[in-house]
């Protein structure tokens, strides 16, 4: 009975045939994606139709579930990072810019984990510190901030490791400087939102792949951002800082959208 | 009185020592000079075997710092033909020309920046009990030119670049500009040693973990072509 299966589906129960598919999908993806099965009848795909449109609208409004961002100001405490002049270090101007994200985050609903808000905070925070901290966040996205002297203009990195297929990953025990390979798609994906994202704001940004500890480890949708001096402003200025914070934040809010934003279960030491 | 006869000796033994103390003289100032031409040469690394004169094509994989780039570009230069040699003259080559101040992808460092290099032909295996390697004779050691291929045909190697410490140190910091340098050099190695497969750093023959705080330099590294296009999105 055709009508009869429509009815089940809209209060998200599934029924034999083409339910499941619909089913396995919205746990796939996090809301119900329609694929159209040779089974389905037309009054069923029209209730999968409607739960598809109903049921995303409905989770939004549940406050509790405000995606949350992961913001690693990279250095901090001893280790400094880069000169980016005679007297200023990187670590200063990386955790800069993440409180200055942060802010924009939150006024656009987002909750904000940082690794750490002050420079000198950082001091007992070690590399694998941070991952664990941002592996236990449960963030849609991890940003690892960073700044330099010498390459002009923004830098997006993803982590060189080979993609794998989570699929496939299965029970095998994860490596864990190897455990963002799952991710590296879904990372690669908001790599090239933020890129699109932070051109629109008029400013010179390149997006490749690279090696770097503090993206290896991690379980979720991640990139680097290395923020590089313009002709006519270095990375501590504020109005270039603000430019790309905005970029940054309206591609996150794009991104809590896109079927790609999902969370792992955190892989911890 | 002494006898004729002994003194006729006596002046024979005694123009006998002079003559011979006269050639070990000459003998003596011969080797000074020799030693001295050879210590005064200016060739760093032996001649090796086979070396020739004649230029060749070799693929190097230029860094751009402005442009965000890695683009291949073909230079003559002269090689010799030993692996682990002619991989040091690549890389010391394209390291001096990121040395020059007017490079689009400047280093600056003081003397050279490879201590060494080597090649390990893989998998990695654990020596073979003794009497096993009793039967094989054949070891693999170095590679020889023709081993070399030979070998590479089955498994491939592992190149290992034993970078100086005075050169990382002296590294500018960032992820875009380690990126840039360790991309541009496993783009270099994958383009004129196919037999290469895999590719290892050490830094004065330790592991280090960045090579200037940012890039990973502690992990075995696929040969491959880094070529980089212009991503640079600019407004
Ligand atoms: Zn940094």
């Amino acid at each position: 009975m055709p009508w009869t299966r429509a009815f089940f589906l809209l209060l998200g129960i599934p029924t034999e045939e083409c339910g499941v598919f619909i089913a396995e999908n919205a746990h796939r993806w996090g809301s119900p994606t329609l694929h159209r099965q040779k089974k389905c009848s037309k009054p069923a795909l029209f209730a999968a139709a409607v739960a598809a449109v109903l049921l995303p609208a409905a989770r939004a409004q549940t406050p509790a579930q405000a995606p949350i961002i992961l913001l690693d100001a990279a250095h901090g405490g001893p280790d400094t990072g880069a000169r980016l002049t005679e007297k200023l270090p990187e670590r200063d101007v990386t955790i800069a810019f993440a409180n200055r994200l942060q802010s924009l985050l939150i006024v656009r609903g987002f909750k904000v984990v940082l690794t750490h808000t002050t420079p000198d905070d950082a001091a007992n925070l070690t590399g694998d510190g941070r991952v664990e901290l941002a592996n236990r966040s449960g963030a849609i996205a991890c940003l690892t901030l960073h700044a330099s002297g010498n390459a002009a203009g923004v830098h997006i990195f993803t982590s060189a490791l080979p993609e794998t297929e989570p699929a496939l990953q299965g029970s095998k025990p994860v490596l864990w400087n190897e455990a963002q390979a799952p991710w590296v798609t879904r990372s690669l994906r908001l790599a090239s939102e933020l890129q699109a994202a932070i051109s629109r704001s008029h400013t010179p940004v390149t997006n490749h792949r690279t090696w770097l500890a503090a993206l290896d480890s991690l379980t979720c949708p991640a990139v680097a951002i290395e923020l590089g001096p313009l002709d006519d402003a270095t990375a501590q200025d504020p109005t270039y800082q603000q430019r790309v914070a905005e970029a940054v934040a309206g591609a996150l809010l794009f991104w809590r959208g896109h079927p790609n934003a999902v969370t792992g279960a955190g892989a911890v030491r | 009185m002494i006898p004729r006869y002994q003194r006729i000796l006596f002046l024979a033994l005694m123009t006998l020592s002079v003559l011979m103390a006269g050639y070990l003289w000459r003998v003596h100032q011969r080797t000074i000079t020799r030693l001295n031409s050879i210590s005064n040469a200016a060739t760093p690394i032996e001649a090796p075997n086979g070396a020739t004169t004649q230029t060749e094509a070799v693929t190097f994989l230029m860094a751009d710092d402005a442009a965000g780039t890695i683009t291949p570009s073909d230079r003559q230069i002269a090689l010799p033909t030993e692996p682990t040699i002619r991989l040091r003259a690549i890389l010391e080559r394209l390291f001096s020309d990121y040395g020059q101040t007017d490079s689009p992808h400047p280093l600056k460092f003081d003397g050279t920046a490879i201590a060494d290099v080597f090649f390990l032909p893989l998998p990695l295996t654990p020596p073979k009990p003794p009497e096993a390697a009793g039967k094989n004779t054949e070891e693999k050691t170095t590679p020889s030119p023709t081993a070399f291929t030979d070998m590479a045909a089955r498994n491939g190697y592992m190149a290992v670049i034993n970078l100086r410490q005075s050169f990382a140190d002296a590294h500018p910091s960032g992820v875009e500009v380690e990126t840039l340098t360790v991309l541009s050099v496993l783009g270099t190695v994958h383009a004129n040693f196919p037999q290469v497969s895999r590719i290892r750093f050490l830094v004065d023959g330790k592991t280090r973990p960045t090579l200037a705080g940012h890039f990973s330099l502690d992990r075995v590294y696929p040969s491959s072509d880094t070529t980089l296009q212009s991503t640079k999105e600019t407004p």
